[in-house]
């Protein structure tokens, strides 16, 4: 039986999509089966980021009216076998699915034979939030080291408790650890102290996030990302094994270690 | 009316060394007492006006309960126990006490008619004594509250590093002003 996991932050822009897009990579790349379900009707990315913009037929909004089957409106990834995409509708907005549709889907997929079902939440406490959790099993909360950003995942898993998700975990993204060494950034520790909840992992801030999103090629798949490796590492503490947190050391340059010589003297 | 309490100007309090009960400082009188003392100034209104005795004594019931439940707001009610965090948008509202083991978070907001106690870190809004009740009292193991209310008073916390605070403390009112204390 599959697994139902909404990536939710309550805060836009601090990498929902991204992360979603990473770990559906990362498990089909680990030989799992996986769809990843847009869930954000109307301003839709997902299918931008995973570079398959141009296959999109029908979408969810179709599938849960009936004006397609689901096996239709699924797009076969272009990298992966066992990756698939049900995209959302552009021109619809959130109103157009209920949750009770949502539980619906979710358990038609999972009766599909996947492994994971990976669902990107919009941004928002609204219809979009309470459509993306209403068939979830797990929910990964997103965040980044900002005071805003930190107190909205707060309200979120306030939420999410409510609606008996009951242990969300935590992925931190976008940590900068020159920054937090000085001070001028949350730790981690400053992160869970406030959220109280399990950390599954902790994404660095790395330039080519950007760049292989911008390609519609996941950082996970490339091998020297520093980013990809944390997504990588997060995905094998999805599948149940116990990775430790990544170290983020400094790459010490050469004035450093010149510094650090004289120190000893 | 707002009143800053920084750590300075807690130092300056007269009350520093005296250490007052937690907000408990009016408790006890025995009932009888109160009862006197309500008919005795009612007694004096009506002498003066001279008149009637029902209206008197309907005014003394009023006085006797009004008093008894200034007297007795601290002490004599009930209490709610809450386990678990409150997170941000989250609130919790209690006729009587509110006893909360674990964090309010920021964002978050109790309110009690009578005291609030936190086993954990307030961050968040606290209101005790939220209809008017100002010998209410706020426990925190770490208070670093948003805002603070005790009664109709309202008061903001000193901007800065919140880290600072790790201890238990305890907030009440003394002379229309909030004062924070140390729980030792």
């Amino acid at each position: 039986m599959g697994e139902v996991i909404v990536i939710t932050s309550g805060k836009g822009g601090v990498g929902k999509t991204t992360t979603s897009a990473n770990l559906g990579c990362g498990l089909a790349i680990a030989g799992k089966k996986v769809a990843l379900v847009d869930a954000d009707i109307g301003l839709r990315n997902l299918d931008v980021v995973m570079g398959l913009e141009n296959r999109i037929v029908y979408d969810l909004v179709d599938v849960v009216e009936g004006k397609c089957r689901l096996k239709q409106a699924l797009i076969k990834d272009k990298r992966y076998a066992g990756l698939y995409l049900l995209p959302a509708a552009q021109t619809r907005d959130k109103d157009a699915v209920s949750p009770e549709q949502m539980q619906k889907l979710c358990e038609n997929l999972k009766e599909e034979e996947f492994d994971y079902i990976i669902i990107d939440c919009p941004a928002g406490i609204e219809q979009g939030f309470k459509n993306a959790i209403a068939g979830a099993d797990r929910a990964l909360v997103v965040t980044t080291p900002e005071v805003s950003a930190v107190r909205d995942a707060d309200r979120i898993i306030g939420l999410l408790e409510a609606n008996e998700l009951t242990s969300p975990s935590l992925i931190l993204n976008r940590v900068r650890p020159d920054m937090v060494d000085r001070g001028d950034m949350m730790s981690i520790d400053d992160v869970t102290e406030i959220l109280a909840i399990d950390i599954i992992g902790v994404v660095p801030d790395d330039e080519s996030i950007v760049v292989q999103t911008n390609k519609g090629e996941p950082a996970v798949t490339v091998e020297s990302s520093k980013a990809g490796q944390a997504y990588r590492n997060i995905t094998q503490r999805i599948l149940g094994n116990d990775v430790p947190l990544m170290e983020f050391k400094q790459e010490e340059t050469f004035m450093n270690k010149l510094k650090k010589l004289f120190h000893k003297g | 009316m707002i009143t800053f309490v920084t750590d300075n100007e807690k130092n300056n309090s007269p009350l520093e060394d005296e250490s007052p009960d937690i907000g408990l400082s009016q408790k006890g009188q025995p009932v009888e007492k109160i009862i006197e003392q309500a008919e005795a100034e009612n007694e004096a209104q009506s002498n003066g006006e001279n008149s009637k005795d029902s209206k008197a004594q309907s005014v003394t019931e009023e006085k006797i309960k009004d008093i008894i439940e200034k007297e007795f707001s601290i002490t004599e009610h009930t209490a709610k126990f809450h386990k678990g965090n409150l997170r941000n948008g989250m609130s919790m509202e209690f006729d009587g006490s509110l006893i909360i083991l674990g964090d309010v978070n920021p964002g978050a907001e109790v309110k009690a008619t009578g005291n609030i106690l936190i086993l954990g870190a307030l961050k968040g809004i606290a209101h005790a004594g939220c209809k008017g009740n100002t010998d209410a009292f706020v426990f925190a193991l770490s208070l670093i509250p948003v805002q603070l209310r005790i009664g109709n008073i309202i008061t903001r916390f000193p901007d800065g590093d919140s880290k600072v605070n790790r201890k238990p403390e305890y907030a009440y009112v003394e002379d229309g002003k909030i004062y924070v204390s140390p729980f030792e």
